[in-house]
């Protein structure tokens, strides 16, 4: 019997199971994957993983520092281990990563469950909010945040079969199984157009908020607003060119992101825009960078950090009228 | 090698490390002066690594977790052959792989170490893979006393523990200082072997500085089947050079032109001994 329930795969469609089933799915298909936890598993999914690889699942206790130091000794000989804890414990294991993993180029695949807002009622402790301000800043670190679970499995395969260290924000909460399209195929630095009807608002997701993004410019488009929406799981590499194209053919934009706007996808929005000298108004959906997430269910934190569809509406027609359109 | 050769050895890897750090001027001198001893037993006598095999997966694996004595490394490293000794000319130049702390650019590095902590933890995570291959091949890391206060390490002494690695030998380079004065000052470790055996490691105590000693100790690992092994090494920061021998402001000194003068005169009249 198993020691931990586990939820059926096409019943569930929380992100978190949905990546234990996937990543049980690949170390069938590479036997050198391993998984490290420490101490979460029955949390972040990994209890799936285990459930079908109890031999491939290698426990190091409630020690994140040594979790991410003895998965890069595990990749040194070959093993493709995917450690995986809460995305706010990897506060505890920064340097573990910059040196141990990222600078020494170790072939290890970091798994940060719970990111975001959506991690219940755990409060600022356990919610991670800030982490991309340096993710997105350490070399060799490939930094992706899938918005759907079809597209969280093949960012998990492109994962395993790239060499080189990468950073995947798994959300806790239900997603769609795919949010993009059946054609879509998920590119390491590539960005995705996923609705394109005008030239008046251009929304930019990332991760779950791809689903907001849908939404909000379904909304958009009711009240007469020609929208575009580019999604952007791949936050580094990231992809200028999309951004470039979008820039050029929209009034304004809006970023949206599990994550604080600083730090994250609408830094990289930012000083992508000025590097490549592109004026555009740009308006912001995420949480507050000065503020330790609040407790609460989800919905009220949503309403709390204005991150709701009808907020993205709002900060759309507020940019606009800003610069005059 | 006959232990007199392993001793001759070791007051030229002094002399080159001083030279070295002399002409950069920059290096960890007194941390490097403590633990060149270890490597020498360690590269010339245990390890079965050599430039010819570096990179076989049956190689044994050294891993310096105190990066920062990465001079007593480079001479060694080179004195086996892994790169020609000139390439030391341009340490810690600009644009060389010669850094200050151990990276994988330079041929016969295991693993980037510098920030404290890291390198038991690794060690564990190449041991422990070791066991899951079935391979036979042996790990060892070097520790620094002073480092020990980072957490990291202990959390990576229960795991050793917890996985019954036998393959995993780990030597504390006990010289009793740290950079800003006496180890016991700043973080007082003792009783350290004891609480090494409370984590459930076979430890072992031996002069780091006998070559004799080390061998006997190292040629014995593991210490007791299904446990980790732990020497801690007594060692003097500085050692051979007699105004540096227990000072912490050798931790990263460099000599003026009159100091390494008389460094390298003490070091000649120390091998006109054995001539």
């Amino acid at each position: 019997m198993a020691q931990f329930s586990i939820p059926k795969r096409d019943e569930t469609k929380e992100m978190r199971y949905q990546m234990g089933y996937a990543l049980a799915d690949l170390a069938g298909e590479y036997e050198n994957i391993v998984a490290v936890d420490a101490d979460l598993r029955s949390s972040s999914g990994l209890h799936i993983f285990e459930h079908y690889h109890p031999d491939k699942l290698v426990k190091v206790g409630i020690a994140e520092q040594n979790m991410i130091s003895i998965s890069a000794g595990l990749s040194q000989e070959g093993f493709i281990p995917f450690p995986c804890t809460f995305d706010a414990f990897c506060r505890r294991f920064m340097d573990q990563l910059y040196i141990s993993v990222a600078y020494s180029k170790c072939n290890v695949k970091v798994l940060g469950a719970y990111v975001g807002l959506f991690t219940g009622k755990a409060g600022a402790t356990h919610q991670s909010d800030k982490e991309l301000g340096l993710l997105l800043r350490i070399p060799n670190l490939r930094v992706v945040e899938p918005g759907c679970n079809e597209e969280m499995r093949q960012v998990l395969r492109t994962a395993a079969e790239t060499v080189g260290p990468f950073y995947i924000r798994i959300v806790r909460c239900q997603v769609e199984d795919n949010e993009i399209g059946p054609d879509y195929r998920f590119k390491l630095g590539k960005g995705v157009t996923v609705t394109d009807s005008g030239s008046d608002v251009g929304l930019i997701s990332t991760g779950y908020m791809i689903k907001t993004a849908k939404i909000a410019a379904e909304k958009l488009k009711s009240k007469g607003f020609g929208v575009r929406l580019d999604h952007h799981p791949s936050l580094k590499p990231f992809d200028a060119d999309l951004l470039a194209d979008m820039a050029s053919k929209v009034s304004v934009i809006v970023t949206l992101e599990n994550h604080c706007v600083s730090g994250g996808l609408f830094s990289l929005v930012a000083e992508s825009l000025a590097r490549e000298g592109l004026q555009i108004p740009v308006g912001t959906i995420g949480t507050d960078p000065e503020d330790f997430i609040h407790t609460g269910h989800v919905n009220d934190l949503l309403a709390h950090y204005q991150m709701t569809s009808d907020d993205v509406v709002k900060v759309a027609e507020q940019t606009m009228s800003k610069a005059g359109i | 090698m006959t232990d007199d050769e392993l001793r001759i050895k070791s007051i030229h890897y002094r002399k080159r490390l001083l030279k070295y750090i002399k002409k950069a001027n920059a290096g960890h001198t007194g941390g490097s002066l403590s633990c060149v001893d270890i490597l020498n037993v360690l590269y010339n006598r245990i390890l079965n690594v050599s430039p010819g095999n570096f990179g076989e997966p049956y190689r044994d694996r050294y891993i310096q977790s105190k990066g920062h004595s990465v001079e007593a490394l480079y001479v060694v490293l080179a004195d086996r052959g892994f790169f020609a000794e000139s390439e030391l000319e341009t340490l810690c130049r600009h644009r060389s792989h010669y850094v200050g702390h151990p990276t994988r650019k330079v041929n016969g590095i295991e693993q980037n170490t510098g920030a404290l902590g890291h390198g038991l933890a690794f060690s564990v995570g190449v041991a422990l893979s070791a066991k899951k291959d079935g391979a036979d091949y042996k790990v060892y890391t070097l520790l620094g006393d002073g480092e020990l206060a980072e957490g990291s390490n202990w959390e990576s002494l229960l795991t050793a523990t917890h996985y019954g690695l036998d393959n995993l030998t780990a030597i504390v380079d006990r010289n009793n200082l740290q950079l800003t004065g006496r180890t016991e000052d700043m973080c007082n470790l003792e009783p350290l072997a004891e609480k090494f055996t409370a984590f459930g490691w076979s430890v072992r105590g031996a002069d780091g500085h006998d070559v004799a000693a080390m061998t006997d100790e190292l040629r014995s690992v593991p210490f007791d089947l299904g446990k980790p092994s732990m020497i801690v090494a007594k060692t003097i920061k500085g050692k051979g050079i007699s105004f540096m021998e227990n000072d912490h402001k050798w931790h990263h000194g460099v000599p003026d032109d009159e100091q390494y003068e008389q460094a390298q005169q003490e070091l000649d009249a120390l091998l006109a001994e054995y001539e």
